[in-house]
């Protein structure tokens, strides 16, 4: 899985640092440990202790023996995780610290093994060992990311290792290596652009990573320090660590950093040029990228350009079209292309494309067809061939980044015994761009009944997914044909006073 | 009111898991009780109340901002100034 036949360093911020020869020292260990516990080719593995330098050896020994990572966000609720466990059925559930005992007992009722990461038991019953499994194929599965269904129907994103080295080869090619020889990763390794791209990326092309706590306010307080003391030359991040940082952080001294990648929300051109201003380099792309295609797709490796809203820029590793229809009932060669600078539906055809979404069919063929996957994106092609994005169709909240989806809120607080009718939408905050709002109808309003609403619903959703203002009402508006419009219910609850559970939990 | 009682009122106005014995001297920020949203707010209501945008070349907010003594005590010194 080494792009250069060893990977680079692995340091985190508390001062821990390994080389690569102890990296693969502790990974062959590793491997011998799984292959004690009976672990075959194919076995999936969820992994809970992202952003350690123990998780990246473990994804090193599951992958030397065949199986497939799934990285899971620490966040998310017992309740979520049993959903997860349940569709992707791993065979083994790594944490860091025990998991909570009821989880423990409902993971191995599904036939999980739980271990700590790094166990004395594990250890001590592996030197017995010389057992491999089967040597990795390209076409096996590598890594499942779960991008949202976590409380009903989850929508897991599957990648092999050929698609992820075709992102890896193909950001090689048009990026170089150079300005990644120090490459800091604060975001999380749940998802595509943290794992595959700001960690994976340099990492495995035997480049030094060093890695963080993702969104941890006190880090974001002493970024430039932090840059400075570990000459970082790298990091990529979200809009919203930016405006905090830019708030509450000295610029870096030492000028060690080449460049800087920005992605998984609108870049905004005066925030753009704000951390220009700050880190002292021109260098801050937009990146674009979308966990389907193995994140970064695409940049802002143009030459000369000024920050402006929406421009993305070239694609890296792939082809990027704009077209007039979002259907993959027409082969995307055949159908109409939009002008250059009339905004469309962003297609792209890039050999790092997804294999398809864990035993959902039904969702790979909505957006996959003929090797071209409709992103959801709407953007535009300009006459130099770069590209804007001008909006999103994806129904998602984006929040600082992290997606939400309100088809999971709603699926959680709608079997709440009292609810009728549910609707969650997103709404405009100044940080993350926008938060999760939800509008519930309920059979009895009284504050006991509110109360126990507020309760299930922390129960069930992970703390970045609870709705941040709630709205009781009389009905959610549909349309003629039922179906409702979550923007038209924002609108209608931006009007009205949202439930103050702060006060009423107290 | 006090300052100190308006960094209180605020603090429980957000949506945080805050211990249950928690007080002036808390850790809010190192301890990783204030979030990222938390201390964007903050920033802005601290700005409000000096009524000029906070420099962070000039201060190490990590220390000025920790917890509701701090905070209060970085208000009243800038207010004003």
């Amino acid at each position: 899985m080494f792009l250069d036949r060893i990977v680079g360093p692995l340091s985190d911020l508390d001062g821990r640092s390994w080389d690569a020869s102890h990296i693969l020292s502790l990974a062959q260990e590793r491997t011998e440990q799984y292959a004690a516990l009976g672990f075959k080719h194919s076995d999936r593995v969820f992994l809970h202790h992202g952003n350690t330098l123990e998780f990246f050896v473990d994804l090193l020994a599951v992958w030397e023996l065949g199986g497939c990572a799934i990285p899971i966000d620490g966040r998310l609720t017992a309740f979520e995780v049993e959903t997860l466990a349940g569709a992707a059925k791993p065979r083994f559930s790594v944490w860091k610290d025990e998991p909570e005992s009821g989880l423990s007992v409902s993971l191995a009722a599904l036939g999980v093994t739980v271990l700590t990461s790094w166990d004395e038991k594990i250890v001590s019953r592996t030197s017995q060992s010389n057992q491999r499994g089967a040597s990795l194929m390209l076409d096996d599965e590598a890594l499942i990311l779960f991008t949202s269904g976590t409380t009903g129907k989850p929508k897991g994103v599957v990648h092999t290792h050929r698609s992820l080295r075709a992102r890896w080869m193909s950001l090689r090619q048009s990026l170089g290596l150079d300005s990644y020889r120090r490459t800091l990763c604060l975001l999380p390794t749940h998802f595509g652009h943290g794992l595959i791209c700001n960690c994976l990326f340099p990492w495995l092309s035997g480049q030094h990573l060093f890695v963080g706590p993702p969104f941890r306010p006190d880090v974001v307080m002493r970024l430039g320090a932090t840059l400075d003391q570990h000459e970082i030359t790298f990091m990529s991040s979200v809009p919203p660590v930016w405006k905090l940082a830019l708030k509450t952080t000295k610029p870096p001294q030492s000028r060690t950093l080449k460049r800087i990648f920005c992605g998984s929300a609108p870049l905004s051109a005066a925030l753009w040029k704000s951390v220009q201003e700050w880190s002292g380099i021109q260098q801050v792309f937009n990146a674009y990228g979308i966990t389907e295609t193995g994140s970064w797709m695409a940049g802002t490796t143009v030459p000369d350009f000024s920050p402006e809203d929406g421009l993305i820029g070239e694609a890296w590793g792939g082809v990027i079209s704009v077209l007039k229809s979002k259907s993959t009932d027409i082969a995307p060669g055949f159908a109409e292309s939009c002008k250059r600078g009339e905004s469309g539906y962003v297609w792209v055809n890039t050999p790092a494309l997804m294999r398809g979404y864990l035993d959902r069919d039904d969702l790979t063929r909505e957006l996959v067809t003929r090797g071209w996957f409709v992103t959801g994106d709407i953007g535009l092609v300009d006459d130099r061939g770069y590209l804007y994005l001008r909006g999103r169709e994806r129904e998602e909240i984006n929040k600082g980044g992290m997606k939400i989806y309100p088809s999971d809120i709603d699926s959680v607080v709608e079997r709440f015994e009292e609810t009728t009718d549910v609707c969650t939408f997103a709404f405009e905050e100044p940080l993350q761009g926008e938060d999760v709002g939800i509008a519930v109808v309920l059979r009895s309003t009284d504050e006991a009944t509110l109360r126990r609403l507020y309760e299930w619903a922390a129960f069930h959703l992970g703390k970045h997914q609870l709705p941040q203002r709630w709205y009781i009402v009389d009905e959610i508006p549909r349309t003629s044909r039922g179906k409702v419009n979550r923007s038209t219910v924002a609108e209608r609850c931006a009007s009205l006073k949202a439930v103050d559970f702060r006060a009423l939990m107290r | 009111m006090s300052t100190r009682d308006d960094v209180i009122a605020l603090i429980e106005s957000w949506n945080l898991t805050l211990p249950r014995n928690w007080d002036r001297d808390t850790s809010l920020v190192r301890s990783g009780i204030i979030d990222s949203l938390a201390l964007y707010q903050l920033i802005l209501w601290i700005e409000e109340r000096v009524g000029k945008p906070v420099d962070p070349t000039k201060f190490d907010l990590a220390d000025e901002l920790d917890t509701v003594t701090s905070i209060a005590n970085f208000v009243e010194k800038n207010r004003g100034r």
